[in-house]
């Protein structure tokens, strides 16, 4: 006679993803973005489609400082959000650039739109001279949307953190 | 083979309606929406002319209904967004 056996969980050691890192010159494949709106200079630990991590150093030469502001160089939040929502893309990309079988074409024309801010918070001012570390967690998806967790850090110093909506494929 | 009494049932009514409710009030808080959860009814779409959701806020539900009750929405579940009852009935049959 058969008995019930209630399922046991098994545990499942998971594999550990492989990790990618792309230089500028490769993330200037990956993006369509170039000067003065490219605000990615590296990306490290990107597993396709899931997460990643990346740099921006912020120099006194960013032509925003110019005008935000003339006596007091602070780096804008919304310039922050940029280089996360391209950090975003480069994870998303990487994984149509490392699947099996890669789609032919310019990856970079695939990259979509900020759809929402979600939530994002800024606890510290960025200046010239600090260097970034973007982190970047993708969520849920719908459709051709998706959501995703970010945060920017100098040092051990958390800058923002917050959550987006990014759409990604292009449309019109 | 046991039946449910009328307080059974009415008990039931009575938690759905606040399930209802209570989902009602997070949908106005997440999305920011000038709307009274009590006024807001079970049945109205939630998209169009309901609560003029649209598809980034529909995300926003997704990752919201997740984080709140671990049931994840996919591409292919739309008709979890007919109305507020059927997106509790959604959650309802797949809640742990």
């Amino acid at each position: 006679m058969a008995t019930a056996v209630a399922p046991t969980k098994v545990a499942v050691k998971e594999k550990p993803s492989k990790t990618f890192a792309y230089s500028s010159d490769d993330i200037k494949r990956m993006l369509p973005h170039r000067w003065p709106m490219l605000m990615i200079d590296r990306a490290y630990d990107v597993v396709p489609g899931v997460s990643g991590r990346g740099i921006k150093s912020v120099s006194v030469n960013e032509p925003f400082f110019a005008g935000h502001y003339p006596d007091h160089s602070i780096m804008p939040g919304v310039m922050i959000v940029e280089a996360m929502a391209q950090l975003v893309a480069v994870v998303y990309v990487a994984e149509m650039l490392e699947s099996p079988a890669p789609a032919e074409g310019d990856p970079s024309a695939s990259v979509g739109y900020l759809g929402s801010i979600s939530s994002m918070k800024f606890s510290r001012l960025v200046v010239p001279g600090d260097q970034l570390t973007l982190e970047a967690k993708l969520g849920q998806k719908l459709g051709g949307l998706r959501s995703v967790s970010v945060r920017a850090s100098v040092g051990t110093e958390l800058a923002a953190a917050g959550s987006l909506i990014v759409t990604t494929e292009r449309k019109g | 083979m046991s039946t449910a009494t009328f307080e059974d049932v009415r008990t039931q009514a009575e938690q759905r309606l606040e399930k209802n409710l209570k989902i009602k009030s997070m949908i106005i808080d997440r999305l920011g929406l000038d709307a009274e959860a009590e006024a807001v009814s079970d049945n109205q779409p939630l998209f169009g002319r309901g609560l003029e959701m649209d598809s980034l806020d529909t995300l926003e539900i997704v990752v919201m209904i997740n984080n709140e009750y671990d049931v994840l929405i996919s591409d292919d579940d739309f008709e979890a967004f007919g109305s507020i009852n059927a997106l509790v009935d959604f959650i309802e049959a797949r809640e742990v």
